[in-house]
């Protein structure tokens, strides 16, 4: 539990510069100072500045805004669908369970990443589009797992007792199922918000993400890639701050789901 | 397991058709035009490049002859390289992010399978956390933080390899390493949690207590049983190397197909995204479709179990 516990030391921190970062250092996000462009990290420009003499440290926590933004509500608008869907589909059964399932197999068997380059191509670029493109199939895995989830629990006795005392379905679903279920659902969500962050900081890469002069991650990395040979900073520290994102999630939702599932877990000594 | 496979044929056709139609559809949604930019075009010029890119037909005459050109191999031509079609890029493109790809894949899995089963045998060691934690890393480490690293690294500081574009093995190998660490990871991952059950069967029990060493065991009898479920992912792994070789591509400035991808985004090229968008679902889809096939033949198991949806 020692990795879930950097993990979580590791999101808190993130969280809490999140919302200060941007504001401990005297410039804004967009801010240019030609005259200093590409300075290396100093007491001036912490992060250092990139070619539009911007203070990078400004940015990394305006992008650490962007990215746990999208990732998390992502996760959360996957979550609930996802929920819905696969709680809708165990609890009924027979033949709308059939359908919804073979609904999940069409969208599933559609490449994720191509569909969500699609939309943003279309749609334009944006915050809402982005997040609009991922959760427009990502909601299926959720699905899967809650129904797996539903589909034992709604065996167990005190469902058939609860409807021996005259509860409706509607009270036995979110009142006695969906609570038992959710272990595995947060587990997932956990391990959705990654996904999301990395799917963001891709199309932006791609130059469909977040446009210009708004910081994100992606951004960052794709004008730090073009000057890394001299001017290392500028993808050094928006690749440092996106891989222990990215980590720290997947620490902790591996840590939440490894608990719930004991089989996985290694022999206690 | 007929009926199984005909399901699966069916759902890989439904998919494929809904991949094809929206994507026609979400295309032609866009407002503007193709043609009109900065330069002014004569109205008599329009017309004939209208009628030569079949825009001035009614939009299912369109769709109809849209599918009829797939289902012959035709993707279409590109707005912005004129006179050169979808087709000619990826007959162009595809060998070689084919093979970097292929690459990958080939150094990926049995690496992965290696240090998975490693893991599972030292269950709770320092082995099983070192390459546990190795994998957590390798799933985190975005594809172009890593690829953008080995460049830095080995090729701008060390002078070990060539910085970029394509030409002998040598292009290959940098390129390739930072595409295969995600797949690696994500194998030894899965190896390892199935390695970990198969380990608890009486079956290995009874191998070990007659005497056969725990190597062994767990190469003979439990790794036959643990990488079965590992050939299902197959088919996202190869999405996650393509989506992967996008980055991948650019950042080393490789020819590739993925190139095309980002070269026709950027332009808004967008019967060439169309096409190529069409070309890499399909791709995936059959791929995928193919692992499934690949993974009934070797299970018996699976011809007499139900099928389950999770």
């Amino acid at each position: 539990m020692r990795s879930a516990k950097f993990a979580i030391f590791i999101l808190v921190i993130l969280f809490v510069m999140a919302l200060i970062g941007p504001h401990l250092s005297s410039y804004s996000y967009s801010e240019i100072h030609l005259a200093l462009k590409n300075s290396p990290p100093s007491r001036q420009f912490w992060f250092g500045s990139d070619e539009l003499g911007r203070d990078l440290f400004t940015r990394i926590w305006w992008g650490a805004r962007i990215s746990l933004f999208i990732g998390v509500a992502a996760a959360t608008i996957d979550m609930m669908i996802g929920v819905l869907w696969g709680c809708i589909a165990a609890y009924v059964g027979g033949k709308v369970e059939e359908l919804m399932m073979r609904i999940c197999d069409i969208l599933h068997a559609i490449p994720y990443l191509l569909i969500v380059i699609l939309l943003t191509v279309i749609r334009g670029t944006g915050m809402l589009t982005m997040i609009i493109a991922m959760t427009l199939t990502g909601w299926i895995h959720m699905a899967r797992i809650c129904r797996s989830q539903i589909l034992s629990l709604k065996q167990n006795d005190y469902v058939t007792a609860a409807l021996a005392l005259g509860a409706s379905h509607t009270r036995i679903l979110f009142f006695h199922l969906i609570p038992n279920a959710m272990g595995p659902i947060i587990a997932a969500m956990t391990l959705s918000i990654p996904t999301a962050i990395f799917t963001e900081a891709f199309l932006s890469f791609l130059g469909l993400g977040i446009q210009a002069p708004a910081a994100s991650w992606g951004v960052m990395l794709n004008d730090g890639l073009s000057a890394m040979r001299y001017y290392p900073w500028r993808l050094f520290f928006p690749a440092l701050m996106i891989t222990l994102t990215m980590l720290s999630f997947n620490l902790l939702g591996n840590a939440l789901r490894d608990s719930l599932d004991p089989r996985l877990k290694p022999i206690q000594k | 397991m007929i009926r199984f496979l005909f399901k699966k044929a069916l759902i890989l056709l439904i998919s494929l058709w809904c991949v094809i139609t929206s994507t026609f559809f979400l295309m032609h949604a866009i407002p503007g035009d193709p043609f009109i930019g900065d330069r002014v075009i004569p109205q008599e010029v329009l017309n004939s490049l209208y009628s030569h890119f079949g825009l001035d037909q009614p939009i299912w005459v369109q769709y109809l002859q849209y599918l009829k050109g797939i289902l012959h191999g035709e993707l279409g031509p590109s707005i912005i390289y004129q006179g050169r079609s979808v087709n000619q890029f990826i007959a162009e493109g595809f060998p070689i992010s084919f093979q970097l790809g292929l690459q990958a894949l080939c150094l990926a899995i049995p690496t992965g399978i290696f240090l998975g089963t490693m893991a599972a045998m030292h269950r709770g060691k320092w082995q099983d956390s070192l390459f546990m934690t190795l994998s957590t890393i390798g799933v985190s480490v975005p594809s172009f933080v890593l690829g953008s690293f080995f460049q830095f690294a080995f090729s701008l500081k060390l002078h070990l390899f060539p910085v970029a574009r394509w030409g002998g093995f040598e292009h290959t190998i940098l390129p390739t390493l930072a595409l295969a660490a995600l797949p690696t990871a994500f194998v030894a991952r899965l190896t390892r949690s199935n390695m970990v059950e198969v380990l608890q069967q009486d079956y290995i029990q009874t191998a070990l207590a007659k005497g056969i060493p725990l190597f062994r065991v767990s190469i003979q009898h439990g790794l036959r049983n643990a990488i079965l479920p590992v050939i299902t992912y197959l088919g996202p792994i190869s999405a996650g190397v393509l989506t992967g070789s996008f980055i991948i591509e650019k950042i080393f400035a490789i020819p590739g197909l993925g190139q095309w991808m980002i070269h026709s985004i950027n332009g808004r090229d967008y019967p060439m995204i169309m096409g190529l968008t069409v070309f890499f679902s399909t791709f995936l889809m059959v791929n995928v479709f193919l692992v499934d096939l690949l993974y009934t033949l070797l299970d018996p198991r699976i011809r007499l179990k139900k099928e389950t949806y999770a």
